[in-house]
């Protein structure tokens, strides 16, 4: 039987179009089977060489371990937010240059759906994706000895949920730009960059300049972070946690308008110029 | 009755890109190119309109402007009455397009899954996709294929993927760009009779065919417009565009005792565009045998010429018509052939 066979009813119907896409896209990903295989050796790479990083340096980090976090655990959390960052920004920027050159842009903007349940449609694999990646990580981290036990769900969830509108914004915001100059994604690597260095991926927003934080306080991932950390690691609620859940919010919803609005500008200007379809 | 598709004066100018070196140095940028100009059309529920005319004439971009995909510069384009600027998603829900590019599928999907997801993205049920599917791929030949890889199929599967794909809602226009570009005679007589038997005789959809092809032109289409350098240079049916060059109509006339001023005598009857003869046998005492070739507008000068040879006392021997085909026609329109002037022969002394 069909994937996309079912029920017709008015759920069915709104959600036909986001069905539609997830279907899509985990046909063509689960078509390349070498590429799963990779991406499962680069996590367990990526953890061990954090692990062992942590086991040399923990006593460096007395402000963690004093919260009862190992650097491992901290950056875990760290890491396993910048999978979604990446599935979001490159992924997403990707994808969107691939339609344009073999053509299938155009045939999805001749449908009649909005252009915002097709942006935030086809990002939705890459959130699934980038999900599995990021269960790999708290999977291999547990297995190494992080604990998990006093995880705060509800507020890890909510976390979660705003952190991955943030980046899906951000990756609307480098589609958008990718659409238009056709080459590389520039802005995508700024904001992973931004990120990284002034989210608090890697090491606590604390130890960076005054300047840097305010800088980095503009970006979902560094309120996220203190969220994600805080619900997992700590086992705070939403209640403790309200400021940055709040902050966390505003700033994603900003990046979200942000990003749609630069995606309707890219596609009218594609439109405008004929290259919807250009290679 | 409201149009299927109406354009006035519908103008795309593109700006050239501007190198940033030029824009440092302050050199003047390049002028706009007129891909489309100013061009006005009004086609009628159920027709099949072709557009025709050389690489870079303005079809694709017309065809581009009619479903939404690009922005007009100028003019107003409708499409049964919406707007395609200010409605354009209105105007999606009735059209469908199938073009001749192979690339616009996922190729590591099969056939049955590039239909299913752009079926969702047109917002049909499964139910129906999977009945449309069926209906439409059995029509085509196309069942055995559609569990096979996109990539595995061959370009003729790939171009009936298209059209299955730009029917699958029965939309009320079909927009049809050079749908059988890359298909071999045999593939494409196939897809043209699906076309005339299924599109337009079955289902009565509105058709616009852009295409190099004079024989899907000439087979399919109740009228055409033959663009150059964006314009609408000729917009008629077969028999007007026939009509309009002024001598789409071809006679030849053996005739025996024709007066020496045989070539005056019908060239001066209304519709003949060209008049030339030679002689067929060396002049006897009995007279001689000639043939006297015309152009005309039409066939209706035709009688009207007998009747002068009559009664000018020459016997027909023979009268051979025929008419410059779809592909003359656009040659003449198009090519910058100059229009044969009305020639007349002197006859020799006898």
């Amino acid at each position: 039987m069909s994937a996309l066979t079912g029920p017709a009813t008015s759920l069915g119907r709104a959600l036909l179009v986001p069905r539609a896409f997830f279907v899509r896209d985990r046909r063509i990903e689960t078509s390349y089977r070498a590429g799963l295989i990779l991406r499962l050796a680069s996590a367990v790479a990526t953890v061990g060489v954090f692990f062992f990083l942590s086991r040399t340096f923990d006593d460096a980090a007395p402000g963690l371990t004093t919260v009862g976090v190992s650097y491992f655990a901290f950056v875990l959390i760290g890491i396993m937010a910048q999978e979604f960052l990446s599935q979001s920004i490159g992924g997403f920027g990707g994808a969107l240059r691939e339609s344009q050159t073999t053509g299938t842009l155009e045939l999805m903007l001749l449908g009649p759906s909005r252009l915002a349940t097709l942006l935030l449609s086809s990002t939705l694999w890459l959130q699934a994706s980038a999900a599995l990646g990021a269960a790999t990580y708290l999977i291999l981290g547990v297995a190494l000895g992080v604990d998990l036990s006093r995880t705060d769900l509800p507020a890890a969830v909510l976390g979660l949920f705003l952190m991955i509108v943030g980046f899906t914004g951000m990756g609307l915001l480098a589609g958008a730009v990718v659409l238009v100059i056709k080459r590389g994604n520039p802005l995508g690597w700024a904001l992973r960059g931004a990120s990284v260095v002034l989210g608090g991926t890697l090491y606590p927003v604390e130890v960076l300049p005054a300047a840097l934080q305010a800088l980095g306080a503009l970006l979902p991932m560094t309120h996220a972070l203190r969220v994600l950390r805080g619900a997992i690691l700590q086992g705070q609620g939403i209640t403790e946690l309200v400021w940055p859940l709040v902050a966390l919010a505003v700033v994603s919803l900003a990046y979200l308008g942000l990003g749609l609005a630069a995606c309707a500008a890219a596609i009218r200007h594609a439109r405008t110029d004929g290259s919807l379809a250009q290679y | 009755m409201t149009p299927a598709i109406e354009t006035h004066d519908l103008t795309k100018r593109f700006r050239p890109i501007r190198p940033v070196r030029d824009v440092l140095l302050g050199r003047a940028p390049e002028p706009e190119r007129v891909a489309v100009d100013a061009v006005s059309l009004s086609i009628a529920p159920g027709e099949v309109f072709g557009l025709l005319g050389q690489n870079g004439a303005g079809k694709t971009t017309l065809v581009r402007m009619l479903t939404t995909l690009l922005l007009p510069s100028s003019g107003t384009a409708q499409i049964e009455g919406l707007d395609v600027t200010r409605d354009p998603r209105a105007v999606r829900a009735r059209i469908g397009l199938i073009n001749g590019d192979e690339r616009s599928f996922y190729w590591r999907l099969t056939g049955r899954q590039n239909l299913e997801f752009f079926a969702a993205l047109r917002r049909l049920d499964p139910a129906r996709t999977a009945e449309a599917i069926e209906r439409l791929s059995g029509r085509l030949g196309m069942t055995h294929h559609l569990d096979r890889p996109f990539g595995r199929l061959s370009s003729g599967q790939r171009q009936a993927l298209a059209i299955v794909r730009g029917l699958l809602d029965a939309p009320a226009i079909v927009f049809m760009d050079e749908p059988t570009r890359s298909l071999d005679p045999i593939s494409a007589e196939r897809l043209r009779t699906f076309v005339a038997d299924v599109i337009v005789g079955e289902l009565g959809r509105t058709v616009v065919l852009a295409t190099h092809s004079m024989v899907e032109a000439e087979e399919l289409c109740t009228r055409l417009a033959f663009l150059q350098d964006g314009r609408v240079a000729a917009l008629g049916t077969v028999d007007e565009l026939r009509r309009a060059i002024g001598y789409g109509t071809r006679c030849e006339l053996r005739l025996r005792d024709a007066p020496a001023d045989v070539a005056a005598i019908v060239g001066a009857v209304a519709g003949v565009t060209g008049v030339t003869r030679d002689w067929l046998e060396e002049p006897t005492a009995d007279g001689a045998t000639v043939a006297v070739h015309l152009t005309m507008a039409s066939g209706d000068a035709l009688a009207e010429i007998l009747r002068v040879l009559v009664r000018a006392d020459a016997a027909v021997l023979a009268c051979e018509t025929s008419e410059l085909s779809l592909e003359e026609i656009y040659i003449q329109t198009l090519g910058g052939h100059s229009r044969p002037e009305p020639t007349v022969v002197a006859v020799p002394a006898r």
